[in-house]
């Protein structure tokens, strides 16, 4: 090795390979003198489409070879897993011009990169999401892209029922296509009722409250409950307010119109301790996963759990058959009914760089065959009228009877009410369990939560 | 546990029953820290309505290997992986030079700045990461990079800089002076000395340094969630963490899975372990 | 050829830096086009993972192939002369066996949407380069080398006062621009009502007061933050250094001992929250079981009990920590100079004396680390809290409320200034780490 510094060996290092780079062009005239002509009158042909793509595939990514739709999906769990890979097989294999580039991630991180993704270079041109105030925080933003001439050129206006043909409007344009949703209800197990000796499932709020005396009269737990992550805690909240209070009222305080310092407001969380009370929620609930809950339900230590239709993918299949649900009892006979049905579905970014394509995979997302399929492999209710039901298993019969009897249909408490008022929210409700003596102190906090959401703009 | 060097007689016994104590406590803290790994071996064996049916600590009702096939095929664990180190070699061998070439001057010379240049790397470590996201993503997003594995690779190697100069600028003020001074001497350019004296002497702490950042970056997911958008590029924590669903979640898949991403850490550790004992000495007792 | 005049050192010194600028242009330059998004390795990732509408590149997994090959090869010729002969000829293979597949690309119809890009030219120089080098050790060139960087080594040669800077500057540009840079718009940020994506609105202090005056879930936070940095600080610091004194020593069935507090290291983080939940368990758990055995009539619910929940992630932070601590000591324990050990002995030091008068100071240095590294942890804490809780049940921590204001509430100004506080908390815990090492430095 010579005695000159490592500096002076670098920089010339870098400057030849400068000088590579520049002349590597000629090296290429050189080895491959052959080909040289037949690349050139290649080159000739290909200046003419050139100039009929460019104008078309300008905002086409580079990258690949044919003109691929990006989608960004967050169903995580696995049988909605499957059903999303399969659907956009389908659409590829139909369709390898414009193949869809799909990529997964879980719920809660989805939710959280959503932000980034609509923001974003590339942006996804299709994603998922939760029809009502959540999109509309979006679309009001700006970051959600117009889908009317998609909507009407589907003939959407005609076939989707009319209440989810406003969950996809604003101003009488259209941003979201809402595909799926499904009821939540009083699951139980008949075969612990029996013993408990309640002969049919309770229908007032006085029947459910005299129903977990019986349950724990033969020692067996009335509720099943996990709520170590809150939001199944939420549901209870949701299903309380609108029997003690209306939908509309509902409404109104999920929308922040009402104080949750209002009377009425605490007229609910008196129920709710009626309901602790009389011991009907199973002990320690706030330690387990709502997955793990199911397990006392499975072993038939408890009799219910108010949860939503999904309940049946994690609920072993063994089991399956000892297994019903029915409404959330009435408490106000003189109010109208309110079920919770959160609906999903799916928008585009406005930034999206292959539009055509995007509309034409959303078209493709929200035709009557992507929704059948839907109905038939996850039960999920379809939003449009051409699905054909019949076939349903007596549940799902159920379900959908049970949605179609309500008079109004909310989302969940946090899909229905700001991200930060539900974060808040859930924790007040939380801490009710643990000290509900507590409950002027907690509404206090949730109220000053709600100002500042209200003197913030949103 | 004193024993006095006058009281022979006894000594043996009294070292007995310590010995006795010290094996019956120390097995007693292996089984606390080996049941719950133990645990997740075995539950990437089971199916999970196993699991609902009869609770996670009952005896298996049969054991299986499909959670791995699942993990592998379905869920994409080997793609993952080589993602992870796509991302992960580059960045350690970036955060590894840039750091010991930083490490270097600050240990080595007295300059305007020295020590305001290595608090602010020290002070970097202490930094959440969490601050720095929408920061950096819109940074990457202007620049163009965003949704490539250069995106993480730099971020990677710019958040682990702080650490990396902090332990290498310690390890190599341990380093005699007089070594390089000699070569100094006999003619060697300050960079020669750096890469052919100073840097084979750091060998161990480098090794060390590796094997650490290597679990680091190797086990991050939130930098991935944030600045990829493709599942094509997703390393592998960020790739196991999407089968997590909305409400249901297939557990003893996700362990498989979380089993097969340990193994290149595993490897990591084995093969690197001689140079972890002597590596993070900080010159201590030299 | 084992001529004295050829030199290898140089060549494969050369050889390094274009293997490296071949990598470099593979994964981060576009292939095709001008997009960042085009690189090569996206074009062999998707081409791999047989994405849809994914472009065919022929034998394009070849550059990364030899190109890593190389790498190596090429650092060991580079750091070892001995060794740099066989560098320059393992370069030479990789330059050919990568200009396969660039012949191949050049000579196969070109797509007009997806002209050859940066990274493609400056690889293929790259890949010329790590088989031209060998000119570089050619004896005329060499001399000829030797005699040019004789003569410009005068002109050309760095003023000492800039070399220190010349060092630093690599890695402190790119920290600047990744981190320095986004701290101090957070800084910026979290005087604003920023949302994350209309424009920001500058707000002064308004964050930080709220923050103080009314937040609740902030002092909670705070609060569960300082129970963790107590704990990480002392627990798994002295149960580690037991263990590490224990195996230390030569024992029967060490190993194995030895490996079992280490495993947890190689766990992910989310099966760690998923056992730990189980372990917690009211019902069916590992500890309820064990305890209504042995006859406890009322466990307590664990992580469903307020008061409780902080101190069941804590511990199982702490289990996971553990094995980490021993490892750092037992690395500290294996350097230390047995001699001095003895010399103590001799002297007739008991074991506690030793223990305290020669084996602590001498691991005064782990130590130090140590706790760096346990301050750090236990303010960022963040992963087990969201895992098992989050951040439910009284265990918020402010890590991970800042990231749920930000991310989830949509609420970026505020996150920052949670963030700000708890930068500020860690840096006047460093502070005393850095006045330490300056009084040292001055004395030095």
């Amino acid at each position: 090795m010579s005695r000159n510094s490592f500096w002076k060996i670098f920089s010339v290092a870098l400057v030849a390979i400068l000088l590579f780079t520049a002349c590597s062009p000629v090296i290429q005239t050189v080895t491959v003198e052959k080909e040289v002509k037949v690349v050139e009158t290649k080159e000739v042909k290909v200046v003419e489409t050139v100039e009929v793509k460019v104008v078309e595939t300008q905002q086409v990514e580079v990258m690949k070879a044919a003109d691929t739709v990006l989608y960004n999906s967050y169903n995580g769990d696995p049988k909605p897993r499957a059903f999303d890979e399969s659907v956009v097989s389908m659409w590829n294999e139909a369709h390898p011009e414009q193949p869809v580039e799909h990529s997964i991630i879980a719920h809660e991180d989805f939710k959280q990169a959503i932000r980034a993704y609509l923001t974003a270079d590339p942006a996804p041109d299709v994603l998922t999401w939760f029809a009502g105030n959540r999109a509309r925080f979006f679309i009001d933003k700006g970051l959600v892209m117009d889908i009317s001439d998609m909507w009407a050129a589907n003939k959407f206006n005609e076939t989707y029922a009319p209440g989810f043909q406003e969950l996809a409007s604003i101003d009488g344009k259209q941003y979201f296509v809402p595909t799926s949703y499904y009821w939540w209800a009083i699951y139980y197990r008949p075969s612990l009722f029996k013993q408990a000796g309640i002969e049919k499932a309770p229908e007032t709020f006085d029947e459910l409250l005299t129903a977990c005396d019986k349950l724990n009269a033969v020692g067996v737990t009335p509720f099943a409950l996990g709520d170590r992550f809150k939001w199944p805690t939420a549901a209870w909240f949701d299903y309380l307010n609108m029997r003690t209070n209306g939908p509309q009222f509902h409404i109104d305080l999920t929308d922040l119109k009402v104080p949750y310092t209002d009377p009425k407001v605490k007229k609910v969380f008196e129920n709710w301790k009626l309901l602790i009370d009389h011991k009907c929620f199973m002990e320690d609930h706030a330690a387990y996963d709502w997955q793990e809950a199911i397990d006392p339900m499975v072993q038939g230590k408890a009799a219910m759990y108010l949860m939503g239709a999904f309940i049946t993918d994690s609920y072993p299949d063994e089991a399956e058959s000892d297994l019903d649900f029915f409404r959330f009892p009435i408490i106000d006979p003189a109010l109208p009914v309110g079920e919770d049905a959160p609906t999903d579905g799916y928008f585009m970014a406005a930034t999206a760089r292959n539009s055509e394509g995007g509309k034409a995979f959303l078209a493709f997302l929200g035709s009557k065959e992507v929704q059948q399929k839907a109905f038939n492999e996850l039960n999920r209710l379809p939003t449009r009228k051409d699905v054909d039901i019949s076939a349903a298993s007596a549940a799902v019969q159920k379900g959908i009877a049970l949605i179609q009897s309500a008079d109004y249909v909310a989302q969940f408490y946090d899909r229905d009410t700001t991200a930060a008022m539900a974060e808040a929210g859930m924790e007040g409700f939380m801490r009710f369990w643990s000290n509900p003596d507590d409950i002027d102190a907690i509404l206090a906090d949730l109220e000053a939560e709600r100002l500042r959401l209200v003197e913030e703009g949103n | 546990m004193s024993v006095t060097p006058a009281n022979h007689k006894f000594a043996t016994r009294t070292i007995d029953v310590a010995e006795f104590f010290k094996i019956v406590l120390l097995s007693l803290f292996t089984l606390l820290w080996l049941v719950p790994v133990f645990a997740a071996f075995i539950t990437s064996f089971r199916t999970m309505d196993d699991i609902t049916l009869r609770g996670f600590w009952s005896w298996p009702e049969a054991l299986s290997v499909t959670n791995f096939i699942k993990a592998w095929g379905a869920a994409r664990v080997g793609k993952y992986l080589l993602n992870s180190f796509i991302i992960t070699l580059p960045s350690l061998a970036g955060m590894i030079f840039l750091s010991s070439l930083a490490a270097y001057a600050l240990a080595r010379f007295r300059f305007k700045g020295n020590m305001l240049v290595y608090f602010t790397f020290v002070a970097g470590t202490m930094l959440p990461f969490q601050i720095l996201m929408l920061p950096v993503f819109r940074l990457t997003n202007t620049l163009g990079l965003y949704d490539t594995y250069g995106a993480l690779i730099l971020i990677h190697t710019a958040f682990q800089l702080g650490f990396c100069t902090f332990v290498l600028r310690n390890f190599m003020r341990t380093i005699p002076q007089d070594i390089m001074d000699a070569a100094r001497v006999d003619g060697c350019g300050e960079f020669r000395i750096y890469w052919q004296i100073v840097l084979p002497l750091t060998v161990p702490s480098l090794a060390a340094l590796a094997t650490l950042e290597f679990t680091w970056v190797f086990n991050d997911y939130l930098w991935a969630i944030i600045l990829l958008r493709s599942d094509a590029l997703r390393p592998v924590t960020a790739g196991l963490a999407t089968l997590r669903g909305q409400y249901n979640t297939d557990w003893p898949v996700i362990t498989a899975g979380a089993l097969l991403a340990t193994i290149p850490t595993l490897f990591v550790f084995v093969f690197l372990q001689r140079y972890f004992i002597q590596g993070l000495t900080l010159g201590s007792g030299k | 050829m084992r001529d004295q005049t050829w030199d290898f050192s140089l060549s494969s010194v050369f050889a390094l830096i274009c293997v490296v600028i071949l990598l470099f242009s593979f994964l981060f330059l576009p292939w095709g086009g001008t997009r960042l998004t085009d690189n090569g390795a996206r074009l062999v990732s998707d081409a791999f993972s047989g994405a849809p509408g994914a472009r065919e590149v022929p034998l394009l997994w070849l550059v990364p192939l030899m190109g890593s090959v190389a790498v190596i090869f090429a650092m060991w010729g580079a750091l070892t002369p001995e060794r740099s002969r066989l560098a320059t000829f393992i370069s030479i293979g990789a330059g050919i066996g990568s200009l396969v597949y660039f012949i191949t690309a050049l000579g196969a119809p070109q797509d007009p949407k997806f002209p050859l890009g940066l990274g493609f030219w400056a690889a293929f120089g790259a890949s010329l380069g790590m088989i031209a080098q060998f000119l570089m050790a050619m004896p005329p060139v060499a001399a000829a080398w030797e005699g040019f960087a004789a003569g410009t080594g005068k002109v050309f040669r760095v003023p000492p006062g800039l070399v220190p800077y010349l060092f630093i500057a690599p890695a402190l540009i790119l920290y600047f621009v990744w981190i320095i840079a986004p701290t101090f718009y957070t800084i910026y940020l979290s005087m604003t009502n920023w949302d994350g994506i209309t424009d920001p609105k500058f707000i002064g202090l308004d964050n930080y007061i709220r923050l103080f005056t009314k937040d609740r879930t902030f002092t909670d936070s705070l609060w569960n933050n300082l129970r963790w940095l107590v704990i990480f600080i002392t627990v798994p610091t002295t149960l580690g250094l037991g263990m590490a004194l224990i195996f230390n020593q030569e024992m029967r069935g060490g190993k194995i001992f030895k490996v079992s507090f280490y495993s947890p290291l190689v766990l992910s983080l989310p099966v760690i929250g998923l056992i730990w939940s189980w372990v917690y368990n009211p019902s069916l758990g590992l500890i309820n079981s064990f305890l209504t055995g042995i006859g406890v009539t009322d466990p307590p619910g664990w992580l469903g009990d307020r008061q409780l929940a902080i101190w069941c992630v804590i511990a199982a932070a702490v289990w996971r920590q553990v094995g980490y601590v021993m490892v750092l000591y037992l690395a500290g324990l294996k350097n230390i100079d047995p001699q001095l050990v003895d010399a103590a002995r001799v002297d007739g030091a008991n074991r506690w004396n030793l223990f305290k008068h020669v084996i602590f100071p001498l691991l005064a240095p782990v130590t130090t680390i140590i706790a760096v590294i346990s301050m750090i942890d236990s303010l960022r804490a963040f992963d087990l809290v969201a895992i098992m809780t989050r951040g439910g049940q009284n265990t918020q921590v402010l890590a991970n409320f800042m990231y749920i204001e930000a991310f989830n509430n949509y609420r970026m100004g505020y996150g920052g200034a949670i963030a700000v506080v708890l930068f500020a908390i860690s840096l006047v815990f460093i502070g005393f780490y850095l006045r330490q090492t300056l009084k040292d430095e001055l004395e030095y």
